[in-house]
């Protein structure tokens, strides 16, 4: 009997302690990270895709200040080449001041990263300031612009059409070119150097989809 | 039975209890921190610096910006220093006022942990007053319960076995060089070793009175304390009771870059603000979001109260010594020789409205001079609607999205919002430097600008304006200690040989000093904490003729 009333009041007082309320200890004060955004209008009268993704990801933008905005809810306008964020609080969504932020990055499936675009200008395609993505980065660096172009529909119920479009830029040794993903496009970047990456582009066979076997190919090179 | 059951009852909430203990008893508090504090020589004289090290031994790694540091006397911080420190060990130094009198201080440093809980750690050290002011002195030494402190203890038990200190010779001759060889035995994480060498007296009160820093007076009272730069405060409310739950707060500084910081209260009315990058003599204006209903705002000072006593004071046989006498000859003689002070570079900060790039600047001495707002609104600024109707005003910026003025913007003057406009009136030609205005919806993280007029003014420091209702300014002094070299001066009289709080020994390591004019009995002092706190301490003495 006193066996038993010692087992079951361990038991049941020890079950008590360990499942029972958790401390919680305080939290360690982080600063508050203020995201300066102004007013989005969407577009009216068109159809197609916007955003850069289908819904909202979760990324990391890197202001100016030195501080750093985790978790925020972020989507790329491809339309108007801009940030845009949504406001827990008030419930909006607003396009990032440009001029209050280096890069970010939006996490989705993969994570891609953003930065204003250094280099010259690609004709009116790629401009200094615009939002591009870092696609890869060794000595040499490719970019793309997610942008869009809007085409007009010919029918009076139609609204215009947004299709998107991707230009791609190899920034290297200070030289900027557009390039299309193909191993031929890289002739008039490394003139002297033809022979090899045709070989490479042969011995890796870039798969149906060109980005990673471009890619590839420039990891193979070297550049 | 009735008895066998309340014993087994007894047993099992004792095994109960145990278990509770095991769980709850070997729980550190997370990112709790000891600070270690070391100082150059024994005795200063005033009008020098005195170097320090500090050394922070961690539970948890946390982020680490600021440690405060003061010299204290009684009732009063006669200077207060605050370092920057990323890593577990920094250095810096505290100048000592010219005014400060001879007695006994104290050197003390400070930090919070990631929950506010506060880490202190202080060092007695004796200063004599070169200009012969001993009268905090001479009143201490009639005090009750006073004890006299010898600062040339150096603590016979403290030598550590795993660390060891020689030199090549026991005499030395002036202006030549000491070689020092060091053995050391203790873990790598002990962190770097702190080398000083310094002039000694030749009678060391080796027997003396162990010095027991006292608990520093006002400590206990303080809020939070935490590794880096805040300023915090509470939300009183005024007359009925208001809440001070979830009310957002404002900060902001007198600056021609307008910048402004959130903070959100808590239940209590606690706020704090993180100020990164913030060193200097700083004015800085709190104020609340919402002015519908009337507040008062406390300010936390970021320093702890000094200790009331320090029952403590420096005893006549070394106050009237030859080593006294002469090191405030030799600190008269340092002052022709003391280098210029090198201010530390700040490195600079991206520094921009918080609103951005205006969408409209204007600079009213561009045109004929207007004697009220109300005018430069009307004649020079468009977008903006400012009307003055009896004791109210009103003003409405354009709003490109609803074609239409929007009421209420966010009025910054000098880059503190100002919710009573009333008094822009006031503003003409010749007091405003610009005026910017941004037009259309905008969000500054929680604050919704529905529109912003930003008044510069050539004052530049909001003094054009009174202080908003629910407002409070207060100023900050904070800055680090600049970058010293080892060689502090370069005169032909050191006391100070040698202080090296960084010195990285891997087992066994020389170092050559070199001697000055000022002859007399030098120790050499390696010490170090190692990762427990413990303190490991060598020593040698030579002298130099």
């Amino acid at each position: 009997m006193k066996n038993t009333i010692q087992t079951f009041l361990f038991l049941v007082l020890s079950v008590g302690i360990a499942f029972g309320p958790i401390r919680v200890t305080a939290q360690k004060p982080v600063p508050h990270v203020n995201i300066y955004g102004v007013e989005n209008s969407a577009p009216i009268n068109l159809s197609g895709p916007i955003y850069l993704q289908d819904s909202w990801s979760y990324g990391t933008l890197y202001l100016r200040n030195g501080q750093v905005a985790d978790s925020a809810k972020l989507r790329f306008n491809i339309l108007t080449g801009d940030l845009v964020f949504y406001h827990e609080r008030f419930k909006k969504y607003y396009v990032a001041d440009r001029n209050t932020f280096d890069s970010f990055i939006l996490n989705k499936a993969r994570s891609s990263f953003f930065e204003k675009y250094s280099g010259r200008n690609i004709g009116q395609k790629v401009q200094t300031g615009d939002l591009v993505e870092v696609l890869y980065q060794n000595k040499a660096k490719l970019v793309v612009k997610h942008t869009a172009i809007v085409s007009e529909r010919s029918g009076s119920y139609e609204k215009d059409l947004i299709v998107p479009r991707k230009y791609y830029v190899l920034q290297f040794a200070g030289i900027d070119t557009e390039v299309r993903l193909t191993p031929r496009s890289l002739f008039s970047v490394f003139p002297d150097r033809k022979k090899e990456i045709r070989k490479t582009a042969a011995r890796i066979r870039p798969a149906t989809d060109p980005l990673p076997g471009f890619v590839a190919l420039l990891e193979n090179l070297g550049i | 039975m009735v008895l066998d059951m309340v014993k087994g009852i007894r047993t099992g909430l004792g095994l109960a209890c145990c278990l509770a203990c095991l769980l709850y008893g070997s729980e550190k508090v997370a990112g709790s921190s000891r600070l270690y504090l070391q100082h150059g020589k024994a005795v200063y004289i005033s009008g020098e610096t005195i170097p320090f090290k500090l050394s922070v031994r961690q539970d948890t790694p946390s982020p680490l910006d600021a440690v405060f540091v003061d010299l204290c006397s009684e009732s009063a911080v006669l200077s207060s220093v605050v370092v920057k420190c990323s890593g577990p060990e920094c250095s810096g130094w505290i100048e000592i006022p010219d005014t400060a009198q001879t007695g006994v201080y104290l050197l003390r440093a400070y930090i919070g942990d990631e929950n506010g809980e506060m880490s202190i750690t202080s060092n007695l050290l004796c200063l004599v007053n070169r200009f012969g002011n001993n009268d905090l002195n001479e009143r201490r030494k009639h005090r009750s319960g006073s004890v006299a402190f010898h600062p040339f203890y150096v603590g016979e038990s403290l030598q550590s076995p795993l660390l060891s200190v020689e030199t090549d010779r026991e005499v030395y001759g002036v202006n030549s060089p000491v070689v020092l060889s060091v053995k050391n035995q203790l873990p790598d994480e002990a962190g770097s070793l702190c080398l000083q060498v310094y002039l000694t007296d030749t009678v060391r009160t080796q027997n003396a009175l162990s010095p027991i820093p006292p608990e520093p007076a006002g400590s206990r009272e303080h809020p939070r304390l935490y590794p880096y730069l805040t300023l915090s405060g509470k939300l009183v409310p005024g007359e009925n009771n208001l809440p001070v739950e979830n009310q957002w707060m404002l900060l902001s500084r007198p600056d021609s870059v307008a910048n402004i910081d959130m903070s959100l209260t808590d239940r209590e009315g606690n706020f704090f603000f993180v100020l990164e990058n913030e060193y200097g003599e700083n004015e800085y204006i709190i104020q609340t979001a919402d002015t519908s209903f009337p507040y008062s705002i406390e300010i936390h000072s970021a320093n702890l109260a000094p200790p009331e006593v320090i029952p403590y004071y420096l005893p006549l046989s070394i106050e009237k010594s030859s080593y006294v006498h002469y090191s405030v000859q030799r600190a008269q003689i340092n002052k022709a020789f003391e280098p210029a002070v090198e201010t530390r570079a700040v490195q600079p900060v991206f520094s921009y409205p918080f609103y951005g790039i205006p969408d409209l600047q204007i600079d009213p001495s561009q045109y004929i001079p207007l004697t009220d707002f109300q005018e430069i609104t009307k004649e020079i600024v468009p977008w903006i609607r400012y009307r003055l109707n009896g004791i109210n005003s009103e003003i409405r910026v354009w709003d490109p999205s609803d074609r239409n003025y929007k009421s209420n913007p966010l009025v910054l003057v000098d880059g503190v919002p100002c919710f009573d406009i009333r008094h822009l009136n006031a503003f003409n030609s010749e007091t405003i430097r610009r005026i910017e205005v941004v037009t259309g919806e905008r969000t500054y993280g929680n604050l919704l600008i529905p529109g912003l007029v930003a008044i510069h003014t050539y004052a530049g420091d909001f003094s054009l304006v009174p202080l908003p209702r629910n407002a409070v300014n207060t100023t900050m002094r904070t800055f680090s200690p600049p970058n010293r070299s080892e060689e502090q001066t370069n005169s032909p009289l050191k006391d100070l040989l040698c202080w090296d709080p960084n010195w990285i020994v891997d087992i066994e390591r020389e170092k050559v000093i070199q001697t000055s004019l000022e002859t007399g009995v030098y120790i050499a002092v390696v010490s170090a904490f190692d990762r427990n706190g413990n303190y490991h301490q060598a020593r040698t003495v030579f002298r130099v003729e």
